[in-house]
């Protein structure tokens, strides 16, 4: 089908605005009067609040508010985040007990940010330190002290499942593999620090400018915690400076916190996290520790395989759930086909700072590192190409796992061949030079999973028509960077027959935008596509109505193609879009609005059958395969990377820039996490603070990436396309693991793969 | 104290205490919000500005001693709706994502071009080595601040 921007390289919408420093972000709304808020922070990892004198900081010139616990809502802040099996503990601000370094305790309101500094130092918090502790292992004991009153352990979540026999299945599996991998605290590192701009108007409407993913979550959030009505809550949040999880919070203690102290005070309230702040305790990836145990017959079929994933949540557990959920699915339950699989999942508490929060790749990225690793071992044991292991044991298009899930478009195997033959693997595999390797890994993923993040999984939008034929389209995704608003715009005037700019897209403000879940788990080009895709062809279908009647013609005759509608049989009857909007709105009173709501046919997880009644948790899935070649020095233990080519199955490319764009920053993303990127902690302290203790790839350190978009049509998706943008980091970092282990016979089970674990490594490997 | 600022071409009358920073006052006080600001300690090159043609960190300079220099921020890249070479790469090539390392990428970016119009890929890499972008791997704002060599040195 030969489109007129769909699959094509079109503009950003959003281009303009942000080369000329014209787009602006929450923190350039500049608001007269508006105040600094500052939050106080627990220097302790676990401690009772004894009390608080808060006298000294208020007596201080320019101070204009402070509060503590006692001023915030006793609402918790998590209440509508995963569906089942959670528990819910994050309050605006800690009132008798810290769990972490980092917990909100207290916080001012001053003219500007120095006093409010100086008036943090003046606010006398009485501690009691108590006994804290901070690995997950050590958290689980019977000895350790348990971090909530109403628990009697540290596990947070247990979450089992079994299919099949798996004790049968190690029995007669002629190999059984047996690893315990471990993955680190990764920092999303958005460029645009974390904050919120609160203002109360005359008639208690709430105004917040901040950076979010999900706006219309985070305006349900903030008002039920606020108890103020959903409607006089308006959050705007049109341009935000990268998310990748981060900002997909719903609320979080420093938005209630500054709507309290504008509240208060009566001026606009803006809070702004420093670096040092962000680093210290805003948000990260949590740690994992993965034991995996598979059984392999000698053909290299997977029978049977076994998981115990333990994930440290720090003292939150957020949406810890969700990430489990993501974390046992996607990599160990559904890659490959396994007839025997049993799990054990758990999320811990530990006083580390550290919330649990989504990070690209959701749980997924975490496990798949285990599962593609040990692969790549097992492939190894038996003599086979990994790539043939993998063949071996995949699904096929169609196939419905026996959990439930289906996969209508499967692009997997396309995915191997052409990364593989990108990267010339065939030949580098059989003429290794020294020091040099190649690995490879594969992906699924899904493009929103329902149940992740609340228990529905639904976007839409709504298309005014305007007299000359031009339309505004409203949806609430926020543009964090993924080109959303290009492809909605694309996707209108595809199905209208318009040109890309008669459609105006307007989003992120949740006064004038129809509710949607936001933009998270790879869904804006599946579900807001599907959602805007509905919407034009809803008013497409009243703007040929309208012309039938002018243009005497059946409706099921037209067509729109460059601005103008034709007649199919008659193509020289044509009338333009303009005319016939014109002649609705203007001489027949008829006003144009399409609206569309995608209510995805997924289906959600029954933890009692542990299985999904239909499609699984969402009817697409995303596949992917990244092959990495490496050099290694053995003697500083340093990995270069060489090269990364990295296909995604995309179901049908909307934008090829766009889509190229999200697999460079994806690997980039993913490499930081094989190689370099790692939330230090000590005694729940983090150890770094600034961007040279936290190394990101910067250009001149990036190898080539080659972006390959494989294209299968999924049944579901709008024009066939698939979500991409999480899973492009997924199997990065095994794929560079296992160039490591095929350049210098050394295996890498913990992230990231530092020179010192490398030299280690060789070390051991040479005593034998 | 008051000091005047050469900002794009236009004096601004300003008063600024001795702390503060570049950055905060062309934020704040001149009130041109498209420098970013992602640390405040020189780590990210978010508000990156031009200092008499050469690219600064303007978290790190005090406003003060900008006093008698000529001070270019991303406003003053585009005059007359006319877009800079570079801005323009950066809109053809793609080389954007959510847009906040923009600005300070393409400050270096010109500082760079204005003294090597023919820079090898790795000089264009290393021009952009202090500007962290998060989100595109940097791949294409390469490509483009090539591209935009090349449309400079087609004028020349
Ligand atoms: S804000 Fe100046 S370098 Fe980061
Ligand atoms: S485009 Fe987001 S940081 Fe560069």
């Amino acid at each position: 089908m030969e489109y007129s921007y769909i699959g094509k390289r079109i503009k950003r919408v959003d281009a303009l605005p942000k080369v000329t420093g014209e787009a602006s972000y929450f923190s350039d709304v500049n608001l007269p009067d508006t105040l600094a808020g500052k939050i106080l922070t627990s220097p302790y990892a676990h401690a009772k609040i004894l009390g608080i004198d808060t006298s000294k900081a208020e007596s201080l010139p320019g101070v204009r508010a402070v509060v503590t616990s006692k001023d915030m809502p006793r609402v918790p802040l998590d209440f509508a985040l995963a569906h089942f099996n959670r528990r819910v503990d994050l309050f605006a601000m800690a009132s008798d007990r810290v769990r972490f370094i980092g917990e909100e305790v207290a916080a001012v309101a001053a003219d500007n940010e120095e006093i409010a500094e100086v008036a943090l130092s003046l606010i006398d918090v009485h501690y009691e330190e108590i006994k804290a502790v901070f690995d997950p292992e050590e958290a689980m004991s019977p000895d350790a002290p348990v971090l909530y009153d109403d628990m009697e352990s540290n596990v947070a979540v247990y979450m089992p499942g079994d299919y099949g026999d798996v004790e049968k299945g190690f029995e007669e599996a002629d190999h059984i593999f047996e690893d315990e991998f471990k993955t680190q605290l990764q920092y999303h590192a958005p460029m645009e620090r974390q904050g919120c701009i609160c203002k109360w108007d005359m008639n208690e409407n709430l105004t917040m400018w901040t950076c979010t993913q999900t706006p219309h979550l985070h305006q349900y959030m903030v008002a039920t915690i606020l108890g103020i009505p959903i409607a006089k809550t308006r959050v705007v949040s049109p341009y935000v400076g990268g998310g990748f999880g981060a900002k997909a919070h719903q609320a979080f203690p420093y938005h209630i916190i500054s709507a309290v102290l504008a509240k208060k005070t009566g001026n606009p309230v803006k809070i702004e996290y420093s670096r040092g702040e962000e680093f210290s305790f805003a948000t990260a990836a949590p740690s994992f520790k993965i034991k995996l145990k598979t059984g392999v017959m000698n053909d290299g079929k997977i029978i049977a395989k076994q998981a115990i994933v333990v994930e440290e949540c720090g003292a939150h557990c957020y949406i810890a759930t969700g990430q489990l959920l993501c974390s046992i699915f996607f990599s160990f339950a559904h890659i490959y086909k396994v007839p025997n699989l049993k799990y054990e999942g758990m999320v811990v508490y530990t006083n580390n700072p550290n919330r649990a929060v989504a990070l690209r790749g959701f749980g997924n990225t975490q496990t798949n590192f285990a599962v593609e690793s040990q692969m790549d071992m097992i492939a190894e044991k038996l003599g086979m190409d990994p790539m043939e292991l993998k063949s071996k044991n995949m699904f096929e298009q169609g196939d419905t796992d026996m959990m439930g899930w289906h996969f209508n478009s499967y692009g997997l195997p396309e995915c191997i061949k052409q990364s593989a033959e990108s990267a010339d693997w065939n030949e580098k595999r059989a003429e290794k030079s020294p020091n040099r390797g190649i690995g490879m890994a594969a992906l699924i993923h899904a493009c929103g999973f329902k149940g992740s993040f609340g228990s529905i999984e639904t976007s839409s939008a709504v298309i005014y028509a305007k007299q000359d034929g031009s339309f505004n389209l409203f949806t609430d995704f926020s543009e964090i960077g993924t080109g959303v608003w290009t492809v909605v715009q694309e996707i209108a005037a595809e199905v209208l027959g318009t040109r890309l700019e008669d459609i105006q897209v307007s989003a992120g403000d949740t006064a004038f935008t129809p509710f949607d879940m936001g933009s998270y788990s790879s869904r804006g080009t599946f579900s807001v596509g599907n959602a805007v895709k509905l919407a034009a062809t809803d008013i497409r279908d009243q703007i040929f109505e309208v012309a039938a009647e002018m243009m005497e013609v059946k409706i099921d005759d037209l067509e729109s193609k460059n601005c103008e509608i034709y007649a199919k049989e008659t193509p020289d009857k044509k009338i333009s879009i303009a005319e016939v909007t014109h002649h609705a709105i203007m001489e027949s009173g008829k006003i144009l609005i399409g609206k569309g709501i995608w209510n995805t046919p997924s289906s959600l997880f029954d933890p009692f059958s542990g299985t999904w009644s239909n499609l699984g948790p969402t009817p697409s899935y995303l596949f992917g395969c990244q092959v990495v070649e490496v050099e290694v020095d053995p003697n500083t233990g340093k990995v270069t990377v060489l090269s990364v080519d990295a296909a995604h199955d995309v179901g049908y490319p909307i934008n090829l820039d766009m889509a190229e764009g999200q697999i460079h920053g994806g690997v980039m993303m993913g490499l930081g996490y094989a190689l370099t990127e790692n939330l230090a902690l000590e005694d729940g302290k983090v150890l770094c603070d600034d961007f040279v203790d936290y190394f990101i790839f910067r250009a001149p350190d990036l190898p080539e990436i080659k972006p390959i978009l494989v294209t299968t049509d999924d049944q579901y998706g709008p024009f066939g396309a698939k979500g991409l943008g999480e899973a492009t980091m997924v199997p990065t970092a095994p794929a560079v693991a296992n160039a490591v282990y095929n350049a210098i016979g050394v295996r890498i089970k913990d992230l990231p793969i530092t020179p010192g674990k490398v030299l280690k490594a060789l070390k051991e490997k040479k005593r034998g | 104290m008051k000091i005047e600022l050469n900002t794009n071409e236009r004096i601004y009358e300003v008063d600024v205490e001795p702390y503060e920073s570049l950055n905060q006052v062309i934020r704040h006080k001149i009130g041109l919000m498209g420098t970013k600001r992602g640390c405040d300690t020189g780590g990210c090159g978010a508000c990156t500005v031009l200092l008499d043609g050469q690219a600064v960190y303007s978290c790190m300079v005090p406003a003060a001693r900008a006093e008698g220099k000529k001070v270019t921020t991303i406003e003053g890249l585009c005059n007359n709706n006319k877009l800079d070479p570079i801005q323009d790469a950066f809109v053809e090539k793609g080389a954007i994502q959510c847009g906040y390392c923009t600005p300070g990428m393409i400050m270096s970016a010109k500082s760079m071009l204005s003294q090597n119009s023919a820079p090898s890929e790795k000089e264009i890499k290393d021009s952009i080595a202090g500007n962290i972008c998060r989100c595109t791997g940097y791949v294409k704002i390469v490509d483009a601040i090539s591209a935009a060599a090349e449309t400079i040195r087609e004028g020349e």
